[in-house]
């Protein structure tokens, strides 16, 4: 089964967006800032993550960061950005730390999931030539 | 003249240096010097016995008998001077002396004219040139404005030229001595006395100018010389002096030194006015530069906050738009716990809409000073507890422990703008303290002053920070990806300002803030109505 990470520090956006994959039949994972998520990360190997970039403790950005440099076998996991911050600057940052994707919000529900369908049959491609080797 | 008288004569005077003439009472020569024969030009043996009228014009030998008789006959001397030209061509000036001589001769007395001849034509020569070189210097001192003088060893003035009573008006006769000092202006006496006297004890030069006064009652420049003339031991026999008028030159010189130091004034003047005009250009320079820092300082305050707000609006949107589609999506009845929890979802990112949008709005009012604080009678406490238990109904994950029996029964405050404050306290207390559950709040008086504090155990502000976290827009680096527009707590501090009271803040990094709001009990006139 399908694991997703989501992390935000709106309670609301995450229950949103939890039953959104929950419905898609995906398994979900919660928390709420970035150290929380790399936690996750580290100790429940998601297959993919959505993060928001502006949150207390540690900001999305920065757990990017924080996987490119101390925890690189991560840093295939796909990771999609959702957030309120609609400058330029900031989706180029997010993008350059190594960010699949850069949703802005109010978030389209339809879009964010089919972008975690094309990651997931791109996963299941991946497992399937793992197997083949 | 017998033999023997000619051979004494002739042995006596033959080889005299000077020419000399013997003549009889016939007035033949009887006898010539060898310095004679050569000034004639003639052999001693063709002159002996020969008269002046054998070789001399008859004039002139007219005038020489003339003399010679009369010298003859009364004995008296004769000495002049002639000057002759000689056979060679040479002028030659000669004194001639004439006497009558008596010997005896023959044995009888007989009277001889002694003719003595002295050639003077050098003398003359360097007495000519001599007196040239005087009138060629006296006129040299004359035609410049020059006094000569001499004074003794002991450096008394003893003859002054006669330019002196044109220098000073007064008589020749009162410069010596030390007299002349008395025309010396007053201001130059000490140095020229002191200068005099030290010349006159090193035996050395004078050279120096001072002023005199002359007859007209003006102070006049002069420059005075003096050397001495020493002796063979090497004492001062004379002093010779020299005083020169050079007023002229010298206020000439004044003048130009005058000028020099105005128009050195002039570019020190120059210099001083470009040296303020360059500075007052750096002032304005720095000036306008600080306030082209502090323009963008605001400007960069006012993008962060222009996104900031962008993204406060946003989130709720986000909470409204998702649960709106979600809802959109049920295809099958949805329960009633269903609705009521997207309602929930959507009515609470409402309210935060609201209150974002009133804090703007009131940030916008205390920009333009349109804000009114409206004083009632009403419970400090009240409000604040009411404060309290709104914030706790929407926040589930902090417990917010309230004491405010300390607080008096009545006070005349703004009713609403103290809820905005309070409100402002607690919701800034959980946002920055997200996994530190409990606030404190507390509430007491002390003396005319009542305080209301609310404390948390959060993320704390830096230190850097405590001074500018009042001011708009500002955020502190701790609050960095805590959402928050910068204006909260400057509304604060504005309408706690207008109520006379003040707000303060204790915090330390990993361990809380305490804001303290402090509001005086009397001033409470109810009519006060203050703008910011």
């Amino acid at each position: 089964m399908i694991k997703v990470l989501c992390i935000d520090d709106e309670a609301d956006i995450r229950s949103l967006l939890v039953e959104e994959l929950h419905d898609a039949g995906l398994e979900t994972i919660e928390a709420c800032n970035g150290r929380e998520g790399l936690d996750k990360i580290l100790t429940t190997w998601p297959d993919i993550v959505i993060c928001d970039v502006s949150m207390p403790v540690m900001t999305g950005h920065e757990m990017l960061a924080e996987i490119q440099l101390n925890h690189p076998e991560f840093s295939n996991t796909p990771i999609i950005m959702l957030t309120a911050m609609t400058d330029r600057e900031n989706t180029l940052a997010g993008l350059q730390a190594g960010a699949d994707d850069y949703l802005t919000k109010p978030v389209d529900l339809d879009l964010l999931m089919a972008k975690i369908s094309g990651c997931i049959m791109r996963l299941e491609n991946n497992r399937k030539m793992g197997r083949g080797l | 003249m017998p033999e023997h008288a000619h051979d004494l004569i002739a042995t006596m005077f033959k080889g005299a240096r000077h020419p000399i003439f013997i003549k009889g009472e016939d007035y033949s020569y009887l006898f010539l010097s060898d310095q004679a024969c050569k000034l004639t030009g003639v052999p001693f043996e063709e002159l002996i016995g020969r008269t002046d009228y054998d070789f001399l014009p008859q004039s002139e030998a007219d005038s020489v008998r003339a003399m010679d008789k009369h010298i003859l006959e009364t004995g008296e001397e004769r000495l002049f001077e002639e000057e002759i030209t000689s056979q060679d061509g040479t002028v030659h000036t000669l004194v001639t002396h004439k006497r009558r001589v008596t010997v005896p001769l023959g044995g009888r007395l007989t009277n001889l004219v002694i003719v003595e001849i002295d050639d003077v034509t050098e003398l003359r020569n360097a007495e000519t040139v001599l007196r040239a070189s005087e009138e060629h210097h006296r006129s040299l001192i004359e035609l410049h404005p020059q006094t000569p003088w001499v004074a003794n060893a002991r450096g008394e003035v003893i003859e002054i030229g006669p330019e002196w009573e044109q220098v000073s008006g007064r008589s020749v006769a009162a410069a010596r001595g030390h007299g002349w000092a008395d025309s010396v202006y007053p201001g130059d006496l000490f140095r020229v006395t002191g200068s005099w006297a030290e010349a006159v004890a090193t035996k050395t030069r004078l050279d120096m100018e001072y002023r005199l006064l002359n007859g007209d009652g003006e102070y006049r420049w002069f420059r005075c010389r003096a050397a001495p003339r020493l002796d063979a031991s090497g004492e001062v026999s004379r002093w010779y002096g020299l005083l020169e008028d050079v007023h002229d030159r010298q206020t000439a010189f004044e003048a130009l030194i005058a000028s020099e130091r105005s128009l050195r004034q002039h570019r020190d003047d120059l210099e001083k006015i470009v040296e303020t005009r360059t500075a007052e250009v750096k002032e304005k320079n720095s000036e306008l530069a600080r306030l082209l820092e502090q323009e963008r300082e605001v400007n960069a305050l006012q993008r962060r906050f222009v996104a900031m707000v962008s993204h406060e609006f946003r989130t709720p949107l986000t909470i409204i738009d998702a649960a709106a589609q979600r809802l959109a999506r049920v295809k099958e009845t949805p329960t009633q716990a269903y609705l009521v929890e997207k309602s929930m979802q959507i009515k609470g990112s409402v309210a935060r809409m609201v209150e974002l949008m009133e804090s703007i709005l009131a940030a916008g009012r205390l920009q333009t000073g349109v804000i009114e604080i409206n004083r009632k009678s009403c419970s400090l406490a009240e409000i604040v507890q009411s404060c309290v238990k709104h914030r706790q109904e929407v926040c589930t994950s902090h417990r917010i422990h309230a004491d405010l029996s300390g607080l008096p029964a009545e006070t005349h405050l703004d009713p609403r703008a103290m809820e905005r404050v309070f409100g402002n306290l607690l919701s800034n207390a959980i946002k920055y303290a997200p996994r530190a559950p409990d606030i404190y709040v507390r509430g007491w008086t002390d003396h005319e002053t009542v305080h209301v504090s609310v404390r948390d155990t959060g993320i704390g502000i830096d230190e850097e920070d405590l001074a500018r976290l009042f001011e708009p827009y500002f955020r502190a680096q701790s609050a960095a990806g805590i959402a928050g527009t910068g204006i909260g707590l400057n509304i604060v501090r504005e309408i706690i300002g207008m109520h006379g009271g003040q707000i303060s803040v204790a915090s330390e990094v990993g361990q809380g803030s305490t804001f303290t709001v402090s509001l005086p009990l009397n001033n409470q006139n109810p009519e006060i109505r203050e703008a910011a």
